[in-house]
């Protein structure tokens, strides 16, 4: 078999699934450049009558969906910062030294890992307000940063065991103390390998939805996930092209994002799942 | 593995001249470690304790302990056929939802590993559901499946098939194979990613040696791929089990439960005990037989993982 | 430059010991190579000199100044390492000028330096590549260069060549050599390749097992093998080693091999001897005779010809050994032999300790 004809076969095969992936794009993208009357009409079109995006400008200027994509920015940065800010210490400490009860660490982090929050919601709830954080982005922020940090050290580690520790050794000698052998040598190698882990921290904070929900309680302070579920919950008439407008606007700039770290993914994961 | 735990102290000892030295010793890895355990145990460790007393106390509307109550809570819990049925719902939505990953997953990972013209753009149509909140997934397919303006409708109606104004989430049982349905579209580029790092790791040195043996590409398959992917097949198991047993968004925000509980699984019984009927107690003691099935299934990943690392030592 | 003294040192990981009681003195300016098969502690060692491991018990001194607490970037110590340890995201000029800007070195005196080392190792043209764009021979070259450019007290190699091929390091084990000769720079040098041992050190370390079993130059080393394991590291091909009977009597004494000879007359006799030995001859200093009237021989297995010596495999008795001759031989497999060799090089080794038996 030529590789075209397998490339054939190949996409041919794949075809249903890409089609269900891609359907619910392609209804944002076509309900969000509709008018109202498009919508809630008896002819409907995939194809717009024409490319209206009023709908955007709607929702940023009249519906204050902006400060939600705000809120979400504000949230999704402080928490990547702040779980790094812990787990690069800890990623680095698990890997280049002798750390007492470390298995025990590992497993509680990969404990943590599989409690969902919801599970622990309730709890989670009483003690952010006991702290009178409830309403506040900070709750959010740490709550993020608490549940997303496991998984951010683990990766931080997998990406810092490749770095051969001769190099860290060799600036020693060279007379570099511990913390400018860490800043000047060992910190611009694994650079990489922490973006991805920022980028990976920051798209699951962006997408996070039960916690924002719960410990939001204010439409002011609502995240664009939690705004667009609460823009579907109007009694009177859903108003689905301005809500498919902001899942576009909320939506596609991320899925780039996380489309440049993909292949990064493969294989980091499994090995680090596996091991 | 017992003859570490044997020598640990000792060269814990050793390891503590090194301070002196210039190379900080376990203190200083604590030190490291500190910021990041304490985060973790003050937002989960912390709230895991106050469910738990939450469960054995009667709690009042607004949220005060009051005497401690024993197993009244769980009683309550396991009386309520809500809850029963939740319960119910749970297993077959995680049973039908991991199955069907898988079912999907491997196939579509051993064609991503293939070699075909515009993988690269393929890979990356698979793993995008990945990238979107599973809220706004949710809601996207709750209009796409809209009985009167859905997209899908629309498209059906245009291929000349009878669907013009059929409402999908109005009937419970339609309604939950749907949200099943989305809940398998949303694990499969988690799971096509731990498989295709496993195919990845298959060296393919393995194929020509058994291509040279004479095997069929069948058998290469049987003998080969499928022993091979195995362990990754677990994981991706034991940890889907774990997510999707976990997955809120795609039902709260479809059904919310409804129609009359029909969809309701675990999580958004909790969660509806908890903040919209106020009903703390009920709603700890939830989260605790949710607790200890996760525990379980955490355990078995360990488990699972650690036997792994142990063969990978060899 | 410096003197380092090893006194009593000890490693151990819990009840696993890796460095058992060693104590060495190396003077300065000398060229000290650590030798001994994998496993033996030598990397341990040097690393234990260099500050990167502890001790867990005795003191290495610097100059007569204890170092054990003293951190590995004030030991003022340069170290290649095997993998060379080149900083992947500088040029060779940063790499070299590394130690120098950590020190504070103006980018003048920097340069100076740099370019001055660069000469000398002939990495001019190579100064603005980063690490992977370069060969292993010019990376082992930055390693060097690295190390030299703030003229430290001791050089250490842990395993530098390990990583080249034949021919190249057959290459750089000159250059290194030169080098030191010009620099005068104390060296310790790890490595498991014997030959490396043997054309480059002052003075040769056997290790095993965490222990030191010889420190000599390397002729004594060969010459007189302290024990059987020296015997047997140093050489090549390995020594022909065979348990033996040693009988004395009157002045004159045999020896017998198990594995099956007559009475071997030895010249002179041992001052105490020990009934049971082990006795070796190295490859070099035998001799393939025809087999009527000797008393040592052997059946031929093999014969290899590498162009300027002849090595012949036979089986003595269930032994194989191997005779190193620089005339072409002609033999058949299967061929009866005898074997002969001059008394005053056979090593006898006691049975028991595997001690040298000196006569």
């Amino acid at each position: 078999m030529t590789k075209a004809k397998k490339s054939l076969v190949c996409w041919a095969l794949l075809s249903p699934f890409l089609l269900v992936v891609l359907f619910p794009y392609a209804t944002m993208l076509s309900t969000s450049l509709k008018q109202k009357d498009e919508i809630f009409t008896f002819h409907r079109t995939w194809l717009p009558r024409e490319l209206y995006l009023g709908n955007f400008a709607e929702l940023i200027f009249e519906k204050g969906f902006g400060r939600a994509l705000a809120n979400s920015l504000a949230i999704s940065v402080g928490a990547t910062v702040l779980s790094l800010a812990v787990a690069i210490p800890a990623a680095y400490a698990l890997t280049r030294m002798r750390v007492p009860g470390k298995g025990a660490l590992t497993n509680y982090l990969l404990i943590t890992q599989m409690i969902s929050p919801i599970v622990l919601i309730v709890g989670l709830f009483r003690m952010f307000a006991y702290f009178g954080l409830v309403n506040s982005l900070l709750s959010v922020i740490i709550a993020h940063s608490a549940f997303f940090m496991a998984f951010a050290v683990w990766m931080l580690q997998s990406y810092f065991a490749t770095i051969p520790k001769d190099l860290e050794e060799a600036a020693w000698i060279d007379g570099a103390g511990r913390f400018s052998a860490f800043i000047r040598v060992f910190l611009p190698l694994c650079l990489p390998g922490i973006v991805v882990t920022a980028i990976f921290t920051f798209v699951n904070s962006w997408n996070e939805y039960a916690m924002s929900l719960t410990l939001l309680r204010q439409v002011t302070q609502q995240t664009a996930p939690v705004q667009i579920a609460f823009l579907t919950g109007t009694l009177y008439q859903i108003e689905w092209h301005l809500i498919m407008a902001a899942t576009l606007l909320a939506s596609v700039p991320v899925a780039i994002v996380f489309a440049s770290i993909q292949r990064y993914l493969i294989g980091g994961m499994a090995l680090g799942g596996v091991k | 593995m017992p003859g570490i735990e044997k020598t640990a102290p000792r060269r814990a000892l050793s390891a503590g001249r090194s301070s002196k030295m210039g190379l900080p010793g376990p203190a200083f890895a604590l030190i490291l470690i500190a910021p990041c355990l304490l985060l973790s145990v003050a937002v989960i460790g912390y709230p895991i304790f106050d469910v738990i007393r939450m469960s054995l106390f009667d709690v009042s509307r607004t949220g005060v302990v009051r005497e401690f109550s024993g197993l009244a809570n769980f009683a309550k819990a396991f009386a309520d056929p809500v809850f029963l049925q939740a319960a119910r719902q749970t297993v077959i939505w995680t049973v039908c939802v991991v199955a069907g990953t898988l079912l999907v997953s491997v196939p579509i990972a051993l064609i991503l590993n293939e070699d075909f013209y515009g993988r690269t753009i393929a890979r990356t149509i698979v793993l995008l559901p990945w990238a979107i909140s599973l809220a706004m997934t949710a809601v996207v397919w709750r209009y796409v499946v809209n009985g009167d303006f859905g997209t899908l409708n629309m498209t059906l109606a245009a291929l000349g098939l009878p669907f013009e104004n059929y409402p999908w989430l109005a009937d419970a049982r339609m309604a939950f194979l749907i949200e099943i349905l989305i809940g398998i579209l949303v694990s499969v580029p988690f799971t096509v990613t731990i498989l295709l790092g496993g195919l990845t790791s298959i060296p393919e040195s393995l194929y020509e040696a058994s291509a040279i043996d004479g095997a069929a590409s069948t058998r290469s398959f049987y003998y080969i791929t499928l022993p091979l992917l195995w362990p990754f097949m677990q994981i991706a198991l034991v940890l889907n089990v774990i997510y999707v047993f976990n997955s809120f968004p795609i039902i709260w925000i479809m059904t919310n439960g409804g129609p009359a509980n029909r969809t309701d699984i675990l999580i958004t019984y909790v969660y509806k005990q908890a903040f919209a009927f106020g009903k703390l107690g009920n709603a700890a003691a939830g989260s605790m037989v949710m607790f200890a099935i996760l525990l379980v299934f955490a355990i078995v990943y360990l488990f699972l993982t650690r036997a792994q690392g142990a063969k990978n030592d060899d | 430059m410096a003197s380092i003294n090893l006194t009593n040192i000890r490693k151990q990981y819990g009840a696993v010991t890796i460095i058992d009681d060693v104590s060495i003195a190396i003077e300065d300016r000398e060229f000290v190579v650590l030798v001994g098969p994998s496993g033996c502690g030598k990397s341990t060692l040097l690393r234990m000199i260099a500050g990167l491991e502890t001790i867990s018990a005795g003191t290495i001194a610097i100059d007569g100044e204890v170092v054990n607490d003293i951190g590995p970037q004030r030991r003022d110590l340069a170290m290649v390492f095997q993998t060379y340890a080149l900083y992947p995201h500088m040029t060779t000029a940063q790499n070299i000028g590394f130690p120098l800007k950590l020190r504070g070195a103006s980018q003048d005196e920097i340069g100076r330096s740099v370019a001055e080392v660069a000469n000398t190792l002939h990495l001019d043209a190579l100064l603005d590549r980063q690490p992977r764009a370069l060969s292993g021979g010019q990376r082992q070259r930055v390693a060097m260069g690295r190390a030299m450019v703030r003229e430290p007290r001791a050089f250490l190699f842990d395993e530098p060549l390990s990583n080249l091929d034949a021919k190249l390091r057959h290459h750089m084990r000159i250059e290194l050599r030169q080098l030191h000769k010009s620099l005068g720079a104390t060296s310790i040098y790890v490595t498991h390749d014997q030959i490396e041992a043997m054309t480059m050190a002052d003075r040769i370390v056997v290790m095993n097992r965490g222990k030191v079993e010889q420190v000599g130059t390397p002729l004594e080393l060969f010459d007189k093998p302290a024990n059987v394991f020296v015997a047997g590291f140093l050489g090549s091909p390995t020594i022909n080693l065979g348990n033996a009977t040693l009988a004395a009597q009157d002045g004159s004494a045999t020896l017998e091999f198990h594995a099956g000879s007559g009475p071997i007359d030895l010249a002179n006799v041992p001052p105490s001897p020990h009934k049971e030995v082990v006795a070796g001859v190295r490859p070099q200093h035998l001799e393939v005779v025809s087999p009527e009237g000797v008393k040592l021989t052997g059946t031929v297995d093999l014969v290899e010809h590498t162009g300027c010596e002849t090595n012949v495999i036979l089986s003595v008795g269930s032994e194989k050994w191997t005779v190193q001759s620089r005339t072409r031989q002609h033999l058949t497999q299967g061929e009866n032999v005898g074997l002969v060799f001059d008394p005053t090089n056979l090593h006898l080794f006691a049975a028991d300790t595997k001690e040298r038996i000196r006569w």
